[in-house]
Order: C-alpha cells, then structure tokens, then sequence
C-alpha cells in the first residue's frame, strides 16, 4: 500500500528532484576555514528503488596541510551531529597543498524527498588505522585532529539500485593485543552464523566472519584463521557458503596474498575440514615461525601444510586480534544478545613462539567496535572478560 | 584454419545415440601415439572425461576441431621448456555446455568461448587443457611467476606422466568447489607432481581456474590476487592433495 503510494506520488519527486542541483549545493566557493563543514543538497535516489534507498555519492575534496608527517586520512559524514557514514581511508604525506582527493561516500535517507539534508564533513587524521571511523577510540588516544584546510567540497551524485543497505568497507567487532613482537593467535570459536543482508530475495556481496590473527598496524602484514558465510557477486548464482578459512598476506613479497577457504572436501583429502555447523565450538590457530618465515595454520589441532612466507622473515607484527567482522553490505555481526558468539582460550604468542594468554589487561589493549552509519552507532557488542579470558560478541539488532 | 600435417573439422550432429558415447568407452589406458585426427578426437574426449551425460541437452550439436600442431607454451610453471614446441594434436571443443555435478552449474563453451585440450603425439596423453570463456581477463601468470608462488608449498612440477590419467578431467574439475562454472578461464595440466610432504612424484591434474567472482572482499588486496583458485587432484584416486589462489601475475610488471 505504501509503495501504490510512493508511485501516486513519483511524478511528483521527480518533478521536485528534477529542480535539485546536487553539484551546487555543495556550498561552492570554497571553504577555507578548518572545522567541520555543512552543506545541504537533496540526495538524488533512484525513485524505482524505494524497496531500498540508497545513494552513493562520489564526493571530491580539495586539501592542504602543511605538517610534516604522514598519516591516514578519513572523513566523516555527520547528520545533526551524528555519523552517519565515513569515507575510506588515504594515506597522504605531509605536507601537501590542493590535493584533490575523490572519495565514495555511502548514506541512507529517509523518503521524504522533499526535504534538504544538511549533512557535515569532517576530515579527520590519525596514525593508526585502526581509528579509522572510529572517533572515540582516536580521541582518546590524541590522534584526531581536524585538518586545517579544506578548500571545498562538492558532490555528484551516482544513485545506484540495491535491494541491501550497502555499507562502505568492512566494519568489526575487534579486540587487539597490542605486544612489540607477536608470533601467533589462537581462539577457541562458537560457530554462530547470522543472516546476510537480503538473504531471501538477493544477489549482492555480503560477508559475516568471525576470526583469529596477527598483524601489522597497517594491515600489509597479516594472518588470519576464521570461518565465514558468504555470497557470492552481483552477476553471479546467489550461493550462499559457509566454510573455514585461513589467509595471509605478505607471501614473498609485500602485499602478495593466500587464501584458502576450507569446505565440502572428502574425508580423503588432505584439506579435509568438517563444515563448522552452527552452535558448535573450535579451536583456530595461526603461526608465524619468524626465523624462516613458515607459517602454520591449525583447526581444531588438525595443522595445516605448512607453507613459507619469505616476507614474513625477520618481520614480527605487533598485533593479535580477534574479531567479528561483515564486508559489504548490512549482514548480521556472528552472535545474538540471547545467544552471542564466544571467542574463548584468547591466547598469543610471543617473540619466543610460547603461547601467553591475552587477559586484555594491559593498558595498550585495544577493544571496540567500528561504527555503523544507519541506525545505532552502537549496534554491535564486544565484552571482553578479563578472568575467563574470552571475548563476547553480538548484534543487537539482527535481521528477522 | 591453422596449417598442420592433419586437420579434421568434426560435427557431430544428435550426439545422443552417436559418437561420444561410443569413444568413452575406449579404454582410458590406451595409451601410445596418436596416427590421425579421429584417434584424436576420440582419445581427447576419453581424457576430458565427456559423455552424453555431461552436456547439457539443450545443444544438439557439437563441433569440434582437431589439428596436429607444434604447441606453444610459455605459461607452465617448471615444465614450460618441456611442452614448448611439442609436437600435439589441438582438439578443439566448441558450442556446447559442460555440465558439472555441483550447484547446477555449467561450464558453457558456446561461441566465442571454446575448450582446447592438447595432447602429445607421441604417447597420446595429454599435455593441457584451456577453457577461454567469451570474457577478457588480464594476463596469465609467466611461468616464473608461478614457480615463484608455487614455491611458497614447496610445489613442482617434476616432468610429464608416462601413464595415462586414472580419472578424467571432468572428474577432477568436479573436485573443485570455488566454483568452475564462474570461471572466465580455466587452465588444467597432467603432470607428475611433488610436494615437499609427498616422498614421491605423483600424477595430478592441476586445474588453474581464472577469472572467479572475488574469493574474499578484502579492499587491501589487489583483484587480481582474489580471482584465482588452483587445484591439484591425484589423479590416481581423485584425492584433492592442495588448493590455494595461487598463482597469479605480478602487479609490479604489468
């Protein structure tokens, strides 16, 4: 009824879209002074989509900054002070003048189109990649800064049709061990699927994990052990797959990169792995052997070939996380509020390749939850329990 | 058509009662020099493992075609000095729909796409297989590309079997689960294979399979790192002995 609605109506938003100059309502003429910056345009939506608004907006900004050093940069998109999306990072040196940067920027809206949007953009720095998105955590460790000048900003707007809210990048439920030289992470993992996003009715990209791993604060360097549902790609069979997997990157050189997802084998093959089915736990483990760069992944203590990762030689990464993770579109985070995902025996191991537990004591620890623009900025839960050693997991708002 | 001591161009009209079911019932250890285009045929489509049951039986013709050539290879990892310039017999397969086990998918070979199997002239075995799907794709890896990668397990390619395959590439493709039928490319070779594990070489289809729907979402990682699978399959027992999305071709050179 409400859609017969929409459509009585869509000669009319079209008529008022019609007179919208997205590219103009940027505030053109430039903004020169450092801040947050607002702007109101009318989000040009797809009026064939209303089952599922979305926009995706190609924003371009015009930078300088004249510090001397390097860091990432990321910006916030901010509704009556809220954020509501932020735009992936770059990795800028410093110091640079006009640069100009094109960014996608995703964002929901409501349908009544015959409203403004007064959106703010904020361009944030901060060193550690991790902090990206995420405003509390970067505030409290002294790495936001707003840049001093954003010359302007315009947007043009490149509406697309999907029947999921997309999401920009991946967002995650994570807690980081924060050691000098970290060799190797375990977990014990209760295999609690949620839904993808559109799980019935499409065929987009979604993706909800859960995993193990260690790596580098710039994510050149990683290894991670985990399982995963997953569809496939717009364009292809809608098949939905759960299996294990493990990955590394970093193989011979930088940022080559191993996957190998683990499922429906014979028992006689030499990956065999049992499917982890749902509510069942097990136990992943990755290791990094530094001195000769063998890298070693075991599920539920069955090991893996191992394989050699000549970068990996004398390249210790600082990090363990374990972590929820979905990509791509708004899927449910592994675990519910009544049955959430545990991630027990949280262990790493040290320089020494002994396994220590991580505890998450220490005040270099590092937990949170990146934000999600659409509806609760806190939807996704972690709990670390520092006595059991585990984590605690779930989404507060799963799709029925 | 290309210039060859022999060359037969082959329709084969209503295959259902005819020519393919007949050949795979030849048997798979006939092994030994290939004299002319119809033992050829005949010997490819035993190798390939194709029956009436493994086309879709939408298409009511096949064609396929055969040409005795030198084979030029510049692609396979530790044995490209071997094939290169082998004396082979191309048997080309095209407007047809390879119909595997899993998830309903087909491997569609209608035009322009076509499946090439090769096989050696002097023993009749084969030497590699190529699905081109109707789909560009950037290059394939160079041989020393993938030996590099391949390295990362301790993989070779240690020469070429002397006995035919036990079991045939549609059995092996049948192996591979991410997911033949989305595949833009498809590689396959009958080496005999070692790993550092393995005491012993081993005869193994390797099916290279290019052009898939992204394996992970991961942004930080190149495309072309996330759109390949490789599979190594005994192929004495069909015993999936590795699978990883390794190789691809270096970023830095192209």
């Amino acid at each position: 009824m409400r859609y017969r609605l929409f459509l009585t109506m869509l000669p009319v938003f079209i008529l008022i879209l019609s007179k919208c100059d997205v590219d103009t309502s940027s505030g053109s003429g430039g903004i020169s002074q450092a801040g947050i910056y607002s702007f109101s345009y009318y989000p040009q939506a797809d009026t064939s989509n209303y089952d599922c608004p979305l926009c995706n907006d190609r924003l371009t900004f015009q930078l300088s900054d004249d510090r001397n050093d390097s860091s990432y940069y990321w910006i916030g998109m901010f509704d009556k002070g809220k954020m509501v999306g932020y735009s992936k990072e770059f990795l800028l040196s410093r110091p640079f003048q006009d640069t100009v940067i094109f960014i996608d920027v995703n964002y929901t809206f409501n349908l009544n189109f015959d409203e403004p949007w007064d959106y703010e953009f904020t361009v944030f720095t901060c060193t550690n990649q991790h902090n990206i998105g995420y405003i509390d955590s970067a505030t409290s460790m002294s790495e936001i800064i707003t840049v001093p000048d954003l010359l302007y900003v315009y947007a043009n707007d490149i509406c697309n049709r999907e029947c999921c809210t997309k999401i920009h990048s991946r967002y995650r439920a994570f807690f980081i061990k924060n050691i000098s030289k970290i060799t190797g992470a375990s977990a014990c993992i209760k295999t609690n699927y949620g839904k993808l996003c559109g799980q019935d009715y499409s065929s987009s990209p979604a993706q909800s994990n859960v995993y193990v791993g260690v790596q580098d604060t710039l994510c050149s360097q990683y290894l991670q052990i985990g399982y995963m549902i997953k569809r496939g790609f717009q364009g292809y069979p809608s098949i939905i797959d759960t299996f294990m997997y493990y990955e590394c990157k970093g193989i011979n050189i930088e940022n080559e990169y191993l996957f190998i997802p683990l499922d429906h084998h014979d028992e006689s093959d030499t990956f065999y792995i049992p499917l982890p089915d749902h509510g069942t736990n097990h136990t992943y483990e990755c290791i990094a052997n530094i001195d000769d760069g063998k890298i070693i992944f075991n599920f539920d203590g069955i090991v893996k070939p191992a394989f050699y990762a000549l970068y990996w030689n004398d390249r210790p990464v600082p990090m363990a996380i374990w972590a929820a993770e979905i990509d791509g579109l708004e899927s449910d985070m592994a675990g519910s509020e009544i049955d959430p995902c545990y991630i027990t025996q949280c262990d790493y191991r040290d320089s020494n390749l002994t396994l220590q537990p991580a505890f998450f004591d220490s005040s270099s620890d590092n937990i949170g939850v990146t934000p999600i623009y659409y509806k609760d900025f806190k939807e996704w839960v972690i709990i670390a329990d520092k006595i059991q050693n585990a984590i605690i997991i779930y989404d507060k708002d799963r799709l029925e | 058509m290309k210039t060859g001591i022999m060359s037969l161009f082959i329709v084969i009209a209503t295959y259902l009662g005819g020519g393919i079911s007949r050949v795979v019932e030849d048997d798979m250890a006939n092994v030994g020099a290939i004299i002319n285009a119809s033992q050829a045929n005949a010997r490819a489509l035993n190798y390939l493992g194709f029956d009436q049951k493994r086309f879709a039986p939408e298409i009511d013709s096949i064609s396929i075609l055969c040409n005795k050539i030198k084979l030029n290879d510049s692609t396979t990892p530790f044995l490209q000095s071997e094939i290169d310039g082998k004396a082979s017999w191309e048997v080309r397969i095209s407007n047809a729909i390879f119909r595997l086990d899993k998830y309903n998918l087909d491997i569609d070979i209608s035009p322009p796409a076509y499946l090439t199997i090769y096989l050696d002239s002097a023993n009749g075995l084969p030497l590699k297989i190529m699905y081109k799907s109707k789909y560009q794709i950037e290059r394939e890896p160079t041989a020393e590309e993938s030996e590099k990668l391949l390295g990362v397990f301790r993989e070779k390619y240690v020469g070429l079997p002397s006995v035919p395959p036990q079991i045939s590439f549609w059995d092996a493709i049948n192996k591979c689960d991410f997911y033949p039928g989305m595949a833009k490319e498809i590689i396959a070779n009958y080496v005999l294979y070692r790993q550092e594990h393995y005491s012993e070489a081993r005869p193994a289809w390797i099916v290279y399979m290019r052009g898939l729907p992204p394996i992970s979402t991961r942004e930080d990682v190149a495309l072309q790192y996330r759109t390949n699978m490789r599979y190594v399959i005994d192929a004495e027992n069909g015993v999936e002995l590795l699978r990883n999305n390794l190789p691809y071709p270096s970023i830095n050179q192209d």
